[in-house]
């Protein structure tokens, strides 16, 4: 994760500050280029190609969006786990014979 | 709490107010990229100087037109409706607090604990009266004490007319309805001060009746129902 980028709870304010944010706009921007370009090498048609590399733009801008975003959750999700199970350990730090029973599934 | 010329969202201060942020991302990203695509068409159909006197419809514009929009909806609306039932989960609250608007105060109420005496009303404090740390408007002379790490109930009704009790911060708001009893939950991980003000229009002070909540760790916050029981 980028240092500028904060999750919800203490955040800069600011557009490009938005986790993800510059990841996925780079991308698009990038990958419109790239998509015009090789569309208008091919037809040489200037404004069709522009049509395309603006097209592609949003829905890779999009794409790129929603992996960075799942990325971020599943981390963020391990992490709170490795955190339980941290300060777990902490709890039973030192205590012998112990039956731990996972809470969600009833399993031991 | 909000900083002059603030129009963002607050900081989050609990796990479903992180998760609105989330969301209010998710979907201004969305938007950014509609409006960029609606301007370079804007701008692409003013630099147009072909004109078709015959045309009159075309079923691949009308599809594309139709499916793009309605899968766009269908990325809005999966976490728009996830995070609308995880809002709504019950979750066994620990304590419940009873909020009720008056015109213009709000009154709290503990009756988790059979005394009677857990009760008080808050008032704003007029500027005049303000120590100079205190926010202009939105102090108040009592608080509402809440502890942390601890699913909490608000219910919350009217007395008179309706009034809506809001801490941004902790992505809370619910109207004050009087003769209904409208219910809230929060969980608050962290000790802080939350403020918030009335946001149903409700007469001449409708914009100086805030709501002041102030989470403490749970010893402190028995220590305080002592103080207010013996």
């Amino acid at each position: 994760m980028s240092e500028t980028e904060t999750d919800g709870y203490s955040r800069e304010k600011g557009f490009f500050k938005i986790p993800c944010s510059r990841t996925a706009f780079m991308t698009g921007v990038g990958s419109g280029l790239v998509i015009g370009l090789a569309h208008f090498m091919f037809t040489s048609r200037v404004k069709r190609s522009a049509d395309v590399s603006v097209l592609s733009f949003g829905f890779i801008t999009l794409g790129a969006w929603c992996v960075c975003r799942y990325d971020r959750a599943r981390k963020r999700l391990q992490q709170k786990k490795i955190k339980e199970n941290l300060q777990h350990g902490i709890k039973l730090e030192k205590v012998n014979n112990v039956t731990v029973v996972d809470s969600e599934s009833g399993s031991t | 709490m909000a900083t002059w010329a603030q129009i963002s969202l607050q900081d989050a201060a609990s796990p479903i107010m992180e998760e609105l942020i989330y969301f209010h991302d998710h979907t201004l990203i969305i938007l950014t990229l509609i409006i960029t695509v609606v301007f370079y068409v804007l701008a692409s159909l003013l630099h147009n100087t072909f004109t078709n006197r015959f045309l009159l419809e075309s079923q691949q514009i009308e599809t594309a037109w139709t499916l793009i929009p309605a899968i766009i909806l269908i990325f809005i609306a999966l976490p728009s409706l996830r995070l609308l039932y995880l809002m709504d989960e019950i979750n066994d609250p620990h304590l419940t607090i009873k909020a009720t608007g008056h015109q213009w105060y709000w009154s709290y109420e503990y009756t988790d604990y059979e005394s009677d005496d857990l009760s008080f009303d808050a008032y704003m404090i007029p500027t005049s009266d303000l120590e100079p740390w205190e926010p202009r408007l939105l102090e108040t002379d009592a608080r509402i004490i809440a502890p942390t790490h601890s699913p909490i109930r608000i219910l919350v009704t009217s007395d008179d007319v309706l009034h809506s009790w809001t801490i941004p911060a902790l992505g809370l708001k619910m109207d004050a309805i009087p003769g209904r009893l409208n219910q809230i939950t929060f969980y608050a991980p962290r000790s802080g001060v939350f403020y918030g003000q009335c946001s149903e229009i409700c007469g001449a002070n409708h914009s100086f009746m805030p709501i002041v909540l102030e989470t403490v760790p749970l010893e402190e916050f028995e220590a305080w129902v002592n103080s207010y029981l013996l």
